[in-house]
């Protein structure tokens, strides 16, 4: 698991690769995604064409970002998953909660709104 | 069953470094299986969620004290008709069937700590899954059709 990130703007693009699986890498994704939220931060992105997979210990980060973000008035966007990991999204619930976009143009746009 | 692949767990703690220890032993053996007997990637991935959740959950939840984790074991076979995964654990009975608690609503103000989220993607991963009390091991049996 890696996150990388860029800043487009105000908006941070926060690139989300390889398996965010329980245990360790839990761990450390939930605070490298904490810190995506930084000061100054106008809307966030997450790109998550390279994520191979996720479990719901992942998950439960991602909507704690969502929703530190969303107190903050900072909207998010998901973009590009692979069909599995859109599939746990759906699952659990996330179209509720965040908007997901086939490309990265399209959540930046949307959030940039 | 008759199982292409067995592992067997005994941690001896609850740590994220044990959890992580677990979870690369089952990925390392589905992707064993997916390069030998072809088994596709959507199937892996399947596989991988429902494994991972109930092995963590059982960590979590099934221990004997708070501390020690119970012992656990995986068995995979893979034939014409798709994959069969057992999961076990000597923890407390706890069918996921009916013992789970209902799925979260992850929406702004509700308490993701409740749980629920592990046990509700595993039901949506698998084509069947059933439970078995077996002398003092929680027995979880599922099945992921093969595709086309």
């Amino acid at each position: 698991m890696e996150i990388t990130t860029e800043m487009d703007n105000g908006a941070v693009i926060a690139r989300i690769s390889g398996r965010v699986e329980g245990g360790l890498v839990a761990s450390q994704f939930t605070e490298q995604l904490h810190a995506v939220l930084g000061d100054g931060v106008e809307a966030v992105v997450l790109d998550c064409e390279e994520m191979a997979y996720i479990s719901s210990s992942g998950l439960r980060a991602i909507i704690m970002l969502v929703r530190n973000a969303q107190a903050r008035k900072v909207p998010v966007a998901v973009c590009r998953m692979i069909p599995n990991v859109r599939d746990v999204f759906s699952v659990s619930g996330f179209d509720r909660i965040v908007d997901i976009h086939e490309t990265r143009e399209e959540a930046l746009r949307a959030v940039s709104e | 069953m008759t199982s292409d692949v067995r592992l067997e767990f005994e941690p001896q703690a609850n740590g994220a470094a044990d959890q992580s220890q677990v979870l690369e032993a089952i990925a390392e053996a589905l992707d064993g299986l997916a390069e030998q007997k072809g088994l596709g990637q959507d199937t892996v991935f399947r596989a991988n969620l429902a494994v991972e959740e109930l092995v963590l959950n059982a960590m979590i939840h099934g221990g004997a004290s708070s501390a020690v984790p119970p012992r656990m074991d995986v068995a995979l076979a893979f034939g014409p008709d798709g994959l069969t995964i057992e999961v076990g654990d000597n923890g407390p009975a706890f069918n996921p069937l009916e013992d789970a608690p209902p799925a979260p609503d992850i929406g702004p103000g509700h308490d993701l700590s409740v749980g629920g989220l592990g046990i509700h993607l595993v039901k949506n991963m698998v084509d069947r899954m059933s439970y078995r009390r077996v002398e003092g091991w929680n027995r979880i049996t599922m099945a992921l059709d093969a595709k086309g």
